[in-house]
């Protein structure tokens, strides 16, 4: 279902009582927040299930969006609170994070075995050592690396200052360089792979 | 604020990757990068984090199926209207009225269902025999199945694993490039192709580059004439070079072939061998597009960052002709900017004066390397005086056009990019000096590192330039320009020293006006027209002073300064030569 009006026209209606067009917000928006999620907590169903609490809590909260930020932004922001949430009913019921849902990464038949395993053997070791990262800083680097938000956008999001998003992505990558050099994961830089062909 | 200042913010380093820093602070990191081999090294470092992370990301995945977003809506609604939040834009009075229809909907239909299926199931065990129900029941099953497979995971749901490493990188690159790039360096944007360039270059790569110290001017870069057999504008006549007191040769232009895919990163390597240090010379190979037709960069297809593929290149060279990488090859951050020519197989690199003249400086000291061709000493002896004189400065810089040539696969070589060949034809302008007025026309220099075999790169050696003798009165500025193309080289498997062959010259037309130069020039010109004459080069002057062509005997229509001078060079590969591999 599309539609060719903009997201805050569509909120408009929403509010004014034509709350169907929530689902066009809905369909608008829920790849990107089942990415965005995914990327957050690496198991499918869960981002699934998250990104669900997420619209239900935007359908909730719609009057509070005053239109400060975009509501992706604003949409976003609400997925990392529940993200969090998430994380912590987790935790208390002691789940195994360590062990990412990767099934998703299903191989087309027609690929080069070889170097599927290479590909899938290195996306395993970065997504293992961002697993290592403290929350807050695993967040900072998925929404800036992977996500490719920018600064302000993560500070609106995380509700913290800029600065503290540039400070703690940079400890985040530092932390991540020391995992990689350590998990070797050099050796899949240039040269390696040279040799490898 | 510089590296070593304790005050330095390292976290100004990631935002300076990302193009998060304002103008004072990329101009702070980019002085203390300057004067930080660490920092620098932290910025690839960390440039090949973020690489790594984004090439993990999972960007093509989607939701298996639509979120039941009406389900939430009827539970929101009610959460809504019973929450306390009497500010709740949506009336809860009409999500009331809502949920309470959608409630009575349903009961109907409930309702009406069980009284159908109340009918049908009277009527089936009346009408129907008893044999036929395990069937029924069958397809009632399968329609089940059919129903609930709706919200299957479908196959064009599951991620697509991209083929190889290469599409993880692009993926990464994509992350990458939706990022902006930092402003643009006081040194990159000094190229008149700059903005195009940067665009185009992560921003580990330029952002990351202390400004160059020779960096030209703006006026010093030359812009490239979609013909490049047609001579170039003399824009870049820089109001702060010394005019050159003695002689200076007119404009010229070289081209060889080479067959390496590593000519820049070699080139690099021995400059940066240069007592002046690494960044004395700096080369910009341009990106504007894809580095990938590139051959001599096709190790961007993986997960680092453009300073660390140069950095790789470099080491994938000398391990492959072992050759020592000093830490000053590793970390040396280069400026790279090669601008994709008319074609995929083009490219064009425009030299300032300083980096062309450290060029043919290093071909004049690598001359020996090429012993082996018959007249390339006569040759370059008679180029020396035009560039290779370090009295005698390039007023200009030059600019540098390769076209590139498929060599047949026979026998088949490991790595593809063997199988190519560059031809590249060098145009220097002629200096504006009036001191210079008349002057005469070399041919500058061929050069290019070793052939290429499939067991490694041998180290190269350089071709040598020819000389067309000047003709033509007094010309002011402007000159023309000399054009060499060497046609194949042998390559050279594994084995030091340059191309094996010798040099010919098959055809030569000069158009460079250099009356008042002739004399001077008579013996060097005389000595090369012999030479190349041995080897059936045509050499047909003009005489531009005069208004007279050489050549057809007609009237140019413009003074001959942007005429082209032509001289086409081709290397014969020596009778029982067996190190090629074509």
């Amino acid at each position: 279902m599309e539609s060719p009006l903009d997201d805050l026209e569509l909120i408009d209606l929403i509010r004014a009582g034509s709350v169907h067009h929530f689902s066009i917000l809905v369909e608008r928006h829920q790849n990107r927040i089942f990415q965005f999620l995914l990327t957050l907590l690496r198991n499918r169903q869960d981002a699934e299930d998250v990104a669900q609490e997420t619209f239900i809590g935007a359908f909730r909260k719609l009057h509070s969006f005053e239109g400060r930020s975009t509501f992706f932004t604003w949409l976003r922001r609400l997925a990392y609170n529940a993200c969090i949430d998430h994380l912590r009913k987790q935790k208390s019921r002691k789940s195994d994070l360590s062990t990412p849902d990767v099934s998703f990464l299903n191989a087309s038949p027609n690929e080069n075995p070889v170097s599927q395993l290479v590909e899938r053997e290195t996306i395993e070791a970065v997504r293992a050592a961002i697993d290592q990262l403290p929350e807050d800083q695993r967040a900072i680097v998925c929404m800036r690396d992977i996500e490719g938000m920018d600064y302000a956008e993560i500070a609106t999001v995380l509700d913290i200052p800029i600065g503290t998003v540039r400070s703690r992505l940079h400890r985040a990558r530092l932390e991540l360089k020391d995992i990689f050099e350590r998990a070797g994961l050099r050796a899949l830089t240039p040269c390696q792979e040279i040799d490898n062909r | 604020m510089n590296a070593n200042d304790e005050r330095f913010d390292e976290s100004l380093i990631s935002a300076y990757l990302d193009g998060e820093l304002s103008e004072p602070e990329r101009l702070a990191v980019e002085s203390a990068l300057q004067e930080s081999p660490t920092l620098q090294k932290l910025v690839r470092d960390l440039s090949t984090v973020r690489s790594l992370v984004a090439a993990s990301s999972d960007k093509s995945a989607t939701l298996s199926r639509s979120l039941q977003s009406s389900e939430w809506m009827s539970s929101a609604a009610g959460h809504a209207h019973s929450s306390s939040d009497r500010d709740a834009v949506i009336p809860t009075s009409k999500l009331d009225s809502v949920a309470k229809r959608n409630r009575m909907m349903i009961g109907l239909l409930a309702s009406l269902a069980a009284v159908l299926l109340i009918f049908l199931t009277t009527n089936f065990l009346i009408d129907q025999e008893t044999a036929v129900a395990p069937q029924v029941a069958l397809d009632a099953n399968a329609q089940k199945i059919s129903s609930e497979s709706d919200n299957a995971i479908t196959p064009s749901d599951a991620r697509e694993i991209p083929t190889d490493l290469h599409s993880t990188i692009n993926r990464a690159d994509r992350v990458a490039s939706s990022v902006p790039p930092p402003a643009a360096s006081s040194a990159a944007s000094s190229l008149e192709n700059g903005a195009r360039t940067e665009a185009a270059i992560p921003p580990g790569l330029v952002m990351a580059l202390p400004p160059n110290p020779t960096a030209p001017s703006p006026t010093d870069s030359i812009p490239m004439s979609a013909d490049p057999m047609v001579d170039l504008p003399l824009t870049a006549q820089s109001a702060t070079t010394t005019a050159p007191m003695a002689f200076q040769p007119g404009p010229s232009t070289s081209g060889l072939s080479v067959e390496s895919q590593s000519l820049f990163v070699y080139l690099e390597q021995r400059l940066n061998a240069n007592e002046d240090g690494p960044n004395s010379v700096r080369w910009r190979l341009a990106a504007k597009d894809n580095l990938e037709t590139h051959a001599f960069h096709a190790t961007q297809t993986l997960a680092v960052s453009g300073a660390e593929q140069i950095a790789a290149n470099t080491e994938e060279i000398a391990a492959n002709t072992e050759q020592p990488v000093t830490n000053a090859d590793r970390d040396v951050v280069k400026e790279i900017g090669v601008e994709r020519g008319e074609s995929e197989d083009e490219f064009v690199i425009n030299l300032t004066r300083d980096e062309a003249q450290k060029f043919f400086q290093l071909a004049d000291s690598e001359r020996d390397n090429f012993s082996d061709l018959s007249n390339v000493d006569e040759l370059l002896a008679i180029a020396k005086p035009a560039s290779l004189s370090n009295e005698q400065p390039l007023e200009s810089g030059i600019s540098v056009r390769g076209r590139a040539q498929n060599l047949p696969a026979s026998p088949p070589v490991a790595d593809a990019r063997q199988l190519r060949k560059w031809d590249l034809e060098f145009t220097i302008p002629a200096p504006s000096s009036p001191l210079l007025a008349g002057s005469g026309n070399l041919g500058a220099g061929g050069f290019g590192p070793g052939g290429v075999g499939p067991d490694g790169f041998g180290p190269g050696g350089f071709g040598a330039g020819g000389v067309g003798p000047s003709a033509g009165g007094v010309g002011a500025s402007g000159g023309a320009a000399t054009l060499m193309e060497f046609g194949p080289s042998s390559p050279n498997v594994g084995l030091p020293g340059g191309g094996n062959g010798k040099v010919e010259a098959s055809e030569m037309k000069t158009t460079t006006p250099a009356e008042s130069q002739r004399s001077s020039m008579a013996k060097s010109t005389q000595t090369n027209n012999s030479r190349l004459n041995k080897t059936n080069a045509a050499t047909v002057p003009s005489d531009a002073a005069n208004g007279t062509s050489a050549e057809s005997g007609e009237i140019p229509d413009q003074p001959a300064k942007d005429k082209p001078i032509r001289i086409r060079i081709k290397i014969k590969k020596e009778p029982g030569s067996s190190d090629s591999n074509e």
